[in-house]
């Protein structure tokens, strides 16, 4: 532990300050730590109450001299509570004739021809619909009156809800009914009142009401997380992760926690993008493979993609989210051959318990990493914690329960590869990107042992391995900027004047900013949902300096369609504004403090079906510039990167191992 | 086997992929038992590899057209065929398409044989050559190596919005021969060595209401096969042309073994069943199953004649229609391919509303006949599998078309219903089922962008019907016009009798349609017509509910199975 003072020390000379990036996952919750020298832990989760394992990892990570004064958090909070249901009774407010919207949904069913698979029920314990209608141009066709209001509060209240979601047809439009509704729903239950026209001013009815109500049914638990953390780090600033990739102060996550329900995930994105920027690529796939599943997300020109279509557990929810598509294989996936003789991988899972069997807990099935033991690239004589190493005999055992069709342990990896390409291939060749100018970011346990066969089977430019893989989501809640979208629909041609609407849409959002973190001075910029007259389906594009909406639609419907129709008129649908400030790191940081690295070391390995000698070494001992040559493994705590004939790391100035090959 | 086309004597013709070349799946199936033993592991790899293809020309079909037909509510599909013509992978979006794309790419080869060499590329929406109805445009190209040999052929097909015929849709109710119905594209050369044949391709969007659109959307067709050829030849570098053509083969004989290991486990027998299509004095459409060991024959030579109405179902409906019915009941998940439906033969008599021949009107028949042809299976069905096979679903897509001059506007939508209890669960409300899946159109997009206001979007209370497992809700869906004047056109079915339910299992509730006048008086209006309405009226569509299953006095055993 280090004795200087952080930077930013300024409280106390005898105690350095800390800035820390927590994020809680599933098992593990990654912490990083900046003091002198950026330091990664990973200590156990705790579902019972997450923030216990939160102080653990700062307690590890920061020592007892070094108090935490920034915490950038990303929380599994509001999505284990949507997953597990443990959940707020809400209720939803919404116009008469709209009572099933959330029943209906878009009419399509999740499985054209399974019929075990059914929608799931959405979250809502009860509706009241108000006699009450806007028309799309703000003026009320059906004004609400007072009477109205009481018999709605009256009908809501008599449903005892914890929360309540207030989404009226037209609501973007012209909020003043659902205001009205709204502050008397507050007024009178003392519950939380989530309302449409403030969490998400935009058309398409079933989508604003299910995110309304799925953030109506999380938010009493998140506020009640968030404020236990708060009571327990008193000297603490916390932000909050959002699924767009930015931060937010305590007091929006808490009351708009639908914002979070990717907090992890984006992060790592993030993380992703500035680790690809550093080793010189604008245009990435973040690749994170852990156990379970594995996360990919386009990067271009350093930023993730936004998504248009989030959803969880097929709720959709509009609020800015990362497009990572996620595929259920990972390092713990089962392999089996079905009964038409295929080898397949997933989507069972060998889970933590038994886990894989060359962890030795009981586990019998052969899992991906009892392939990888099988084939010599995981350390036999790595500590698995309480005593035990791994048991390459049992994974050996397992894998040959497979028929004899398969190939072993190779074929299990060579499986996983096709699996991961066209999860790959989903998110470049298939938005009309070539992976030839992209580099594959990987992280996540297992990220970095599948990643160099991946890239070349795709034809990317490059992988690159950031020094921590395994905490690299919590190094991107540090680089993520604190964050406000404002917006509203606005269905306007771009020769309209809607200066006033992006006065407005800018002073909110700065304004927003200054309230979460006072003295902050916030960029704004104008973004908006574009589309072609008579299209449905809108494209997100910066305002250019020039004003020239039209023009800079032509060029972003022609790079995302291939093609522009520069004849036809184009809508502003949605108009935005984003405001960002200061995030808790600039850059990435370097010099990362790996721990001791033993004496370089040989193993025989089999790659490809090929038995070969690979070098072996400790991420920790090497520096910026060193270089090594493939057969090689990598080690460090948290995984290990796999190292092919032919292909050459060497480590950057921040200390991202860059991969290239030979074609 | 031969190609049977006789009249509707008692004899028929069965089978799918029939050419001159005298394709027959029994043939193919035993000699692809024979000699194409891949590993447990290439099986998965080229499994992946072909499914790839296919959802790479899905997505940049997608991507690149321009109408919200095919880009939102993916009325599209891409598929890859080997060289003989046969399916080994399929990128579908509505199953409506699942056994309509290997008729299309049948005809091209049947048409053009060897001048459909790599590089050629046939159009075509001729629902008596290769179609299924007018507005589904299909685009084939034949993919060589580099030294010019045949690999195979990719196919994409998409719903285009306008193709002509008597209004604007190209879906009129009042259609009494196909040449109301719009432009009808027998197999044609829309590219070749040279390029794009841009003269076939201006007469092709010449006859569309709405051209620059349909150019639009072809341009989107060309390059989702563009990007097919390219991934498929790639794949013919690294496998070899026989290697391809093996692993190929493989994998629909991968996807047979895991159907025909479902079909063993259904019990043999002969199962028929009769149900009705509700036009003049209703029309019959007849099944008899019979279940052999691992094969299955559908037999609709009983149904009725065709009509002079649009609801006459071409020969790949009623294919696409049963193969919908094996693929849910057989293996959902195995690869959609060849191999899904080699263990099904399909047998009708043309001249009957099951198989119409020219010169019958189809329109309907893809969006109506088919989900109706899908009820008579499952009933047949449902006596052979009975805790599998889920009771009736509302068996309609009440369509919806609103649309006017001046102001010029077309809106065009299918409505949801309640889908039929299953054995082991209540039906879904308010959800498409069947042949279709495509989504609805929202209140706030639709009022935005018509003179049409939506005064009520709900679930149908109480339309499902009792049972055990209660059917469905249906939906009521109530939209006024706020412009002086506008067309009105519908299109259901299962108005006169609702779903049947199944094993003392209720019927849902009849679907009920009816015009709501500015002042206040309700007309109850038939499923099928077109009305003018004006500003203030409305229409009201409440649609089936599906049936139950299982008497209603019985409980269900555990109610943490019931969708809310």
């Amino acid at each position: 532990m280090s004795e200087q003072p952080g930077e930013d020390s300024s409280v106390s000379p005898a105690a350095a300050t800390a800035t820390a990036g927590v994020d809680v996952g599933g098992t593990f919750t990654d912490v990083v730590v900046l003091t002198a020298r950026p330091r990664a832990v990973k200590v156990p989760t705790t579902p019972s109450d997450q923030v216990d394992g939160v102080l653990d990892g700062l307690r590890l990570g920061a020592g007892a001299s070094d108090r935490v004064a920034v915490m950038a958090h990303g929380t599994t909070t509001a999505t284990n509570a949507v997953l597990e249901r443990e959940i707020a009774r809400t209720v939803l407010v919404t116009t008469d004739g709209f009572a099933d919207v959330l029943s209906i949904a878009r009419q399509d069913r999740p499985s054209l021809y399974d019929l075990s698979v059914t929608r799931t029920a959405h979250l809502a314990a009860g509706t009241v619909t108000a006699h009450e209608r806007t028309l799309p141009d703000g003026e009320p066709l059906v004004p609400l009156t007072h009477e109205e209001v009481e018999r709605v509060v009256d009908a809501v209240a008599a449903l005892e809800p914890d929360s309540v979601a207030v989404s009226l047809l037209f609501g973007f439009a012209a909020d003043d009914h659902e205001r009205r509704l709204s502050d008397a729903l507050a007024g009178r239950l003392g519950v939380p009142v989530t309302r449409g026209s403030a969490l998400l001013p935009e058309f398409r009815e079933y989508e604003r009401a299910s995110t309304c109500v799925l953030n109506a049914a999380i938010a009493p638990v998140m506020q009640g997380y968030l404020a236990e953390l708060d009571r327990r780090l008193p000297q603490t600033g916390i932000t909050v992760m959002t699924s767009g990739g930015g931060t937010a102060g305590l007091d929006f996550a808490a009351a708009a926690p639908v914002h979070t329900l990717l907090s992890g995930p984006a992060a790592g994105v993030v993380a992703a993008g500035a680790v690809a920027a550093s080793a010189g690529f604008d245009d990435a796939i973040a690749f994170d493979m852990g156990g379970t599943s594995t996360d990919v997300c386009l990067i271009r020109s350093g930023r993730p993609e936004i998504a248009t279509d989030a959803a969880i557990d097929g709720m959709p929810f509009r609020t800015p989210a990362v497009a990572i598509h996620t595929v259920g294989a990972g390092g713990g996936s089962l392999a089996w051959v079905d009964p038409g003789g295929a080898l397949r991988v997933g989507p069972r899972s060998a889970g933590a318990v038994p886990g894989p069997a060359c962890y030795g807990r009981g586990g019998t099935e052969p899992a991906v990493t009892d392939a990888h033991a099988v084939l010599g690239h995981l350390d036999p004589d790595r500590e698995l914690g309480g005593g035990l190493r791994l048991d390459v005999a049992a994974a050996r055992r397992a894998i040959t329960r497979l028929s004899d069709a398969a190939d072993g342990a190779a074929g299990v990896l060579t499986v996983v590869r096709a699996t991961m390409a066209r999860a790959l291939r989903r998110v470049s060749t298939e938005r009309g990107v070539d992976p030839a100018d992209l580099a594959l970011v990987a992280y996540g346990g297992a990220g970095p042992l599948h990643a160099t066969a991946l890239a070349r089977e795709l034809g990317c430019a490059a992988v690159v391995i950031p020094p921590a893989p395994g905490v690299l989501s919590a190094l991107g809640l540090l680089l993520a900027p604190l964050r406000y979208e404002a917006m509203r629909t606005v269905m306007s041609s771009p020769s309209d004047d809607i200066a006033d609407v992006w006065t407005a849409l800018e002073r909110e959002a700065i304004a927003e900013l200054r309230r979460q973190r006072p003295g902050a001075e916030p960029t704004s910029t104008r973004v908006a949902d574009c589309r072609y007259a008579g299209q449905s389906h809108e494209l997100r594009i910066d305002i250019p300096p020039d004003g020239d909406v039209a023009g800079a639609f032509h060029r972003a419907h022609r790079t995302a369609y291939g093609y522009a129709m520069t004849n036809e008129p184009v809508h502003i649908v949605t108009a935005r504004v984003v405001a960002e400030a200061d995030p808790a790191l600039e850059a990435l940081p370097s010099a990362w403090d790996q721990g001791k690295a033993g004496p370089d070391r040989r193993r025989r390995i089999h790659i490809g079906g090929e038995a070969v000698t690979a070098r072996v070494c400790d991420r920790a001992g090497m520096t910026p510039h060193d270089a090594i040559e493939g057969p090689a493994l990598i080690e460090q705590s948290d995984t290990t990167t796999l190292l092919g004939v032919g292909e050459r790391a060497l480590v950057d100035a921040v200390g991202n191992l860059v991969v290239t090959w030979d074609e | 086997m031969s190609d049977q086309r006789e009249g509707p004597d008692g004899q028929g013709r069965r089978g799918k992929a029939r050419s001159s070349q005298g394709r027959s799946s029994q043939g193919r199936s035993s000699q692809g038992r024979s000699g194409n033993n891949l590993s447990a592991v290439e099986l998965e790899v080229v499994r992946h590899a072909l499914a790839g293809v296919a959802d790479e020309m899905g997505a940049a079909l997608r991507r690149a057209s321009y109408s919200p037909n095919i880009k939102e509510r993916a009325d599209c599909s891409a598929a890859v065929f080997d060289a003989r013509g046969a399916m080994v992978a399929q990128a579908e979006h509505i199953p409506v398409h699942l056994g309509a794309m290997p008729a299309s790419v049948i005809a091209a080869i049947d048409a053009f044989g060897d001048r459909l060499a790599p590089g050629v590329q046939v159009a075509l929406n001729d629902p008596y050559q290769g179609g299924t109805h007018l507005p589904d445009l299909t685009l084939v190209a034949a993919v060589g190596d580099e030294d010019g040999r045949l690999l195979g052929y990719v196919a994409n097909r998409a719903h285009h919005a306008d193709v002509g015929g008597a209004a604007p849709g190209s879906m009129p109710a009042s259609a009494t021969d196909i040449a109301m119905e719009g432009v009808r594209i027998p197999p044609v050369i829309v590219a070749d060595a040279d390029g794009v044949r841009e003269d076939v391709l201006g007469l092709i969007a010449a006859n569309s209401r709405t051209p620059d659109e349909r150019r639009g959307d072809l341009r989107a067709q060309f390059a989702a096969n563009h990007v097919g050829a390219q991934r498929l030849a790639s794949l013919g570098h690294r496998y070899g042309i026989e290697g391809l053509a093996r692993a190929m083969t493989a994998v629909c004989d991968y996807t047979d073994r895991r159907v025909r290991a479902a079909v063993t486990a259904i019990p043999d027998g002969v199962y028929a069943f009769t149900d009705l299509l509700e036009v003049g004095d209703g029309v019959e459409i007849a099944v008899t199953l019979t279940v052999d060991g691992d094969a299955v024959t559908a037999d609709f030579r009983s149904s009725g004649g065709q009509v002079a109405a649009p609801l006459n179902a071409v020969r790949a409906v009623t294919q696409s229609s049963a193969f919908f019915v094996f693929r849910m009941l057989t293996d959902p998940d195995a690869p959609p391919n060849e191999g899904c439906y080699r263990a099904l033969d399909v047998v009708t008599a043309p001249g009957t509303i099951v198989d119409a021949a020219p010169p019958a009107p189809v329109a309907a028949g893809n969006v109506e006949t088919s989900q109706r042809i899908v009820d008579v299976l499952l009933g047949a069905f449902a006596q052979a599998l009975p805790e599998r096979v889920p009771a009736a679903s509302q068996g309609t897509m009440n369509n919806l078309l609103l649309g006017s001059a001046d102001p010029a506007f077309s809106y065009y939508e299918t409505i949801a219903g309640g889908e039929g209890a299953t054995p082991t669960r209540d039906g879904m409300s308010g959800v498409h089922t069947g042949m279709t899946n495509t989504r609805n159109t929202p209140a706030e997009a639709l009022e935005l962008a018509y003179p049409l206001r939506v005064r009520r979007a709900e679930l149908r209370a109480d339309s499902g019907g009792q049972g055990r497992h209660r059917g469905g809700d249906g939906v009521v869906r109530e939209v006024e016009v706020t412009c002086p004047q506008a067309v009105l056109t519908l299109q259901g079915e299962r108005r006169w009798r609702g779903p049947w339910g199944l094993a003392g299992g209720g019927a849902g509730a009849a679907g009920r349609d009816a015009i709501v006048r500015a002042d206040g008086t309700e007309e109850p209006v038939p499923s099928k017509g077109t009305w003018t309405l004006h500003a203030g009226d409305r229409v009201r569509v409440a649609t089936p509910g599906g049936g139950g299953w299982g008497p209603p006095d019985e409980p269900p055993p555990d109610k943490s199975e019931q969708p809310r």
